[in-house]
């Protein structure tokens, strides 16, 4: 079984400023950082690789500055890292982006599971893993926080979280699924791995190397256009502070709950 | 009746590894005479039997327990055989780490150690907030580490202060690193990942050679331990902990002054004596801040843990096993007006153990720095 996990380097989420004027995020001064539920998405990639075998191959779309991070997935644990890198690249919304990685993948070796983080936390659509899903007419499977082997090692099991409950549907591979943040704690850098992981080649594959169609690439490739940002303030907090008995407390609270309307009873 | 703990590991004879295990830790002269065991703080709440977890290493097998152990060094101060039981259990630990069989809730602490540069999974750029409106010569080979808990710990912010406070009107010329500050590895090496810890250690060396660093005074016994025994590989500088560098300025008269008369006891962190053997340092500041010290009947050596090392901090401690609270009792028990020690986690640990209710909890800076006059 080979795993691909797509994994994108973002800035720090409390590190940046969204810029009113241009519409586009502040990243100035920002650290970055790998995805965090790309980093649950790795983990899920890597157990599963543990219990199963096979190799996990992370992917990323990017400048040439983002490799130390995938040297820090290889010294999690990935078998192998490529970097998709061109400034034809750049620009690029989930359309294009899913795009690139889609017509990336048999050019790497092909994958028979795709696993994603369920969204980046600087884009925040979620629209990424299905869209690599349709580019490669892949099954798919989203929100989901774990995943088994199916029969014959001809299909997965996976777990999703859905609003109301959970749901496990079985995927014939290859599939493509996104994995929820937060649904497993992702394993630290293995420093045995450490100088494997910062002497092995990460695979830069760029314009000419994927080939492709280019009005699907990079900005050209992109109609997503930002029509409109405003900033939403939070809404300050209405504190009461009440001194009665444990009991009482609880009462107070559920009485209050249910005033506001968040307790079906 | 003694409760036996499971592992999931088979029974197997190992010797390379316990070759390995014996020749830093000295695990093979043990006679498994049990007098660990009498000593360790866990064995009275919990099934911890260090004498059993040692037999179980000689096998192969890693006793489960392994995660409760705080690191104190009763059991290595009271081995007849010299053996560093301390040192067994990080390395088991550390084996833990290659199999994955680790605390949850620790990867995600060392990726935070790894990333921000602390514990606290705040940002490198808020490590200066502890300083607010205390001076700092910013020149001089001697450099004030603050560590992490003193860093961003508003209650330990405080210790921070006062230590800064005392240097200055001592005169001293020294820097601080700032939001350039990492941590010192402490964390990382108490749950056994030794591979952050060496990281950490190589961050400190480069960062102290750069700023031509010759003396670490640090405010945590945690970080003067780690430094001073991870800076040595690398030939660095001088560490000492803040008592040790304020006892000399006291001494040489560049700091006096009496703070209210009063009686005070005093609690030994285990880094600071057991680990270290700095033992009367705090004391005499204390006395020499003109307090009248009274000891509880676990002193120096014999210290109780406050359960804060080994990693503790960042695991869940059920409530009956939280030796704490033992410690405030026997604190408050000497009849003194003030429990003072020199340890944020110790201090952080008595206050969440309400210590402060029964006897208020203070720090032996923040004391020192109360009646100081340069």
């Amino acid at each position: 079984m080979r795993i691909v996990v797509c994994m994108k380097v973002v800035p720090r989420p409390e590190e940046v400023k969204v810029n009113l004027e241009t519409k586009t995020l502040d990243r100035a001064g920002a650290r970055s950082v790998l995805n965090s539920a790309d980093m649950n998405a790795l983990e899920t990639a890597l157990a599963f690789r543990d219990a199963h075998g096979g190799t996990v191959a992370v992917l990323s779309m990017g400048p040439p500055q983002f490799e130390p991070y995938l040297r820090v997935a290889l010294a999690v644990g990935a078998d192998e890292a490529i970097l998709l890198s061109d400034r034809a690249f750049g620009g690029a919304d989930t359309l294009a982006t899913s795009y690139t990685l889609a017509t990336a993948l048999p050019k790497i070796g092909g994958a028979d599971l795709v696993v994603c983080g369920e969204e980046s936390s600087d884009g925040g659509t979620s629209q990424v893993p299905p869209s690599i899903a349709e580019w490669l007419d892949a099954s798919q499977a989203t929100y989901v926080e774990r995943i088994v082997a199916g029969k014959d090692g001809t299909t997965v099991l996976a777990t999703r979280a859905l609003e109301d409950g959970k749901e496990t549907v079985e995927l014939v591979l290859p599939a493509v699924i996104s994995v929820v943040v937060g649904s497993n704690e992702p394993r630290f850098i293995d420093y045995d791995r450490w100088a494997f992981a910062q002497s092995a080649k990460v695979k830069v594959l760029d314009f000419a190397a994927l080939g492709g169609d280019p009005q699907y690439l990079g900005l050209q490739g992109s109609p997503t256009r930002v029509a409109g940002l405003r900033e939403v303030r939070k809404p300050g907090r209405r504190r009461e502070l009440v001194t009665v008995t444990a009991d009482e407390a609880a009462f107070r609270i559920k009485a209050e709950i249910e005033r506001v309307g968040r307790v079906r009873s | 009746m003694v409760e036996e703990s499971k592992s999931s590991v088979p029974i197997r004879f190992d010797d390379e590894a316990w070759e390995a295990l014996a020749a830093t830790t000295n695990a093979n002269r043990c006679f498994q005479c049990g007098t660990c065991t009498a000593a360790c703080p866990l064995a009275d709440s919990t099934p911890m039997r260090v004498r059993a977890l040692i037999r179980r290493a000689q096998f192969g097998e890693t006793d489960p327990l392994i995660w409760k152990c705080m690191t104190c060094a009763e059991c290595n101060a009271s081995c007849p055989r010299g053996v560093d039981i301390v040192g067994l259990v990080r390395h088991l630990r550390q084996e833990k780490w290659r199999t994955r069989e680790v605390p949850k809730g620790l990867p995600t602490l060392l990726w935070g150690i790894y990333s921000d540069g602390n514990t606290f999974h705040l940002p490198p750029k808020d490590r200066a907030a502890w300083m607010k409106d205390v001076k700092v010569p910013g020149r001089g080979s001697t450099l004030l580490y603050v560590g992490c808990t003193a860093s961003y710990d508003p209650r330990a912010q405080r210790t921070a202060r006062s230590v800064a406070k005392l240097l200055n009107l001592a005169g001293v010329e020294f820097q601080v690193m700032g939001t350039d500050e990492v941590c010192c590895g402490e964390a990382a090496r108490s749950v056994g990942n030794v591979g952050l810890y060496d990281d950490l250690q190589q961050r400190n060396s480069d960062a102290f050679r750069k700023r031509g660093v010759e003396r670490v005074i640090t405010i945590s016994p945690h970080s003067f331990d780690a430094l001073k025994v991870g800076q040595s590989k690398y030939g660095g500088p001088q560490v000492v902990h803040y008592t040790q560098a304020l006892e000399e300025l006291v001494d040489s008269g560049k700091v006096v002054g009496t703070v209210e008369k009063r009686t005070v006891t005093y609690h030994d962190p285990c880094y600071l004596g057991r680990h270290q053997g700095v033992f009367e340092p705090p004391r005499r500041l204390l006395e020499l801040s003109g307090l009248t010290l009274v000891e509880m009947a676990n002193n120096r050596a014999q210290s109780l843990c406050c359960g804060g090392g080994g990693g503790r901090m960042w695991m869940e401690t059920d409530p009956l096993e939280r030796p704490g609270s033992r410690r405030v009792s026997e604190a408050a028990g000497t009849g003194a007006d003030l429990l003072a020690t020199a340890c944020p986690y110790c201090i952080s640990v008595f206050e969440s153990e309400r210590g402060s209710e029964v006897i208020p909890v203070t720090d032996v800076a923040e004391l020192v720095a109360s009646g100081a006059k340069g």
